[in-house]
């Protein structure tokens, strides 16, 4: 039952890269990302004219988001597993998992606000469009940090079995360089640095979609590796550690 | 790349394989790990110089005549020191390799020293065009040099605590198979930083 219950986390979490696509791409239609060095109208007319499917996308964003929990969870329960005890490497892993929904929320939220009032000065409605991509797409630091502590455990498992390999630290360490440039679209508006260029956007989106489906993958493996752990501790009667 | 040649030289006992199948075995230099992150991240280096070279190709004139402005006095200058500094790295490995550890402490303080001259001339580099009027928002050559050398230099930081890391290890008096492959994959990291900028350097300031 716990492998199936914790598998299961590892795979909602790519059902939710899946959903957060057809939310914002599908049906929101806001990537590819508007131009930030559009007017205030131009801006406003893209929330009224699209409006409702901005809204319907956004509404389920902010529904849904806290799916991502479980997979996080699992992550950090692995990430417990290496260090051994509720360290801070483990501790820190559970506190920024805490944020990690809100990345998605938290924008969908300013975004819907920037939808509800087609009528309202557009002025307005940049400023919360503004937040909305300020959030989705410049608030970086919370998963690269959680990413980095997921490379430094994989190097540092020093147990028979360890639970990841060695190249998965590599590959976040990857992911983590190549998320950080997101974090430079509060100075540009135009160019590969602005929130809908190439370096801060689409190529920290794919990255992103990559390392979920991978560490999913990598999150089922060590979920295997956990439970032919306690097979063994079973067999020679043991007493099991609370995990 | 420098260490590809001089890692195929170096004897790493591979834990549970028999001595045979070790000798026939192509050795990888660091660990196959490392090169998930290497060659990823040389992949979307592509990708970047493949944009600036489109963007190049949307106002020619523009990139040639902003290129002209550049020192490249300079940028010759930190082509000259990265290499050094690779140089330096390999001697350092081979000598960690051998137990020289003084040697190879010597060799890693070189290497930092020649990554903080290229800080400071980038610096210099930085101060001089933003006081001269060439700021990212001048034009389109302009913005992709700031982002693209900024990135670079983001990675030659990176390689700063890489070579610190290198200089604790170069100090033990004996290295496990996995801090020899540790050693490995660090010093293959300096080689692409240093490879990225030789690049970038005949993309930004030679290409006519």
């Amino acid at each position: 039952m716990h492998v199936t219950i914790e598998k299961t986390a590892a795979w909602l979490g790519v059902a939710m890269l899946g959903g957060f696509m057809v939310m914002f791409w599908f049906i929101a239609g806001l990537i590819p990302p508007m131009s930030p060095a559009l007017t205030a109208e131009q801006t406003a007319h893209i929330y009224s004219d699209h409006g409702l499917r901005i809204r319907i996308g956004l509404t389920l964003m902010i529904l849904f988001a806290w799916l991502f929990a479980p997979f996080l969870a699992l992550l950090s329960r692995q990430v417990r597993r290496i260090e051994g005890y509720w360290g801070v490497m483990s501790l820190t892993q559970v506190m920024l998992s805490v944020t990690f929904p809100f990345g998605f929320s938290l924008c969908a939220l300013f975004g819907v606000a920037a939808a509800y009032r087609p009528e309202r000065n557009p002025d307005v409605t940049q400023a919360l469009s503004d937040m909305f991509w300020f959030i989705f797409v410049g608030l970086v630091g919370p998963l690269i940090t959680q990413v980095v502590i997921l490379a430094f455990c994989v190097f540092i498992d020093r147990r028979q079995v360890p639970s990841f390999p060695r190249w998965f630290g590599y590959f976040n360490i990857w992911y983590a360089v190549l998320g950080v440039p997101g974090c430079a679209i509060y100075l540009f508006k135009a160019g590969p640095l602005a929130w809908n260029g190439v370096f801060a956007f689409w190529i920290p989106l794919t990255v992103f979609c990559i390392w979920m489906i991978v560490t999913a993958i990598m999150l089922t493996k060590a979920v295997d590796v956990e439970a032919a752990e306690r097979e063994v501790r079973a067999a020679n009667r043991e007493w099991e550690p609370a995990a | 790349m420098g260490t590809g040649r001089v890692s195929q030289t170096s004897l790493r006992p591979v834990g549970g394989e028999s001595s045979a199948a070790t000798r026939t075995l192509p050795h990888v230099p660091g660990e196959p790990g490392v090169w998930i992150f290497l060659f990823g991240d040389m992949v979307v280096f592509g990708v970047f110089f493949a944009t600036f070279m489109y963007q190049r190709a949307q106002a020619p004139e523009l990139f040639d005549a902003s290129r002209h402005t550049l020192s490249i006095g300079i940028g010759l200058t930190n082509t000259l020191v990265l290499l050094t500094s690779s140089l330096f790295v390999v001697t350092a490995v081979r000598a960690i390799r051998l137990s020289q550890r003084g040697a190879a402490q010597l060799m890693l303080a070189g290497a930092l020293v020649c990554a903080l001259i290229f800080i400071g001339l980038k610096a210099i580099e930085y101060t001089a065009k933003v006081a001269a009027g060439h700021v990212p928002t001048e034009n389109d050559f302009y913005l992709y040099f700031f982002i693209l050398t900024g990135l670079h230099l983001f990675h030659l930081l990176i390689g700063v605590a890489v070579l610190i890391l290198l200089l604790t290890q170069a100090r033990r008096s004996h290295l496990s198979a996995t801090r020899i492959a540790l050693v490995e994959g660090g010093a293959c990291f300096w080689h692409l930083v240093d490879l990225l900028w030789i690049i970038l350097f005949a993309l930004l300031y030679l290409v006519s």
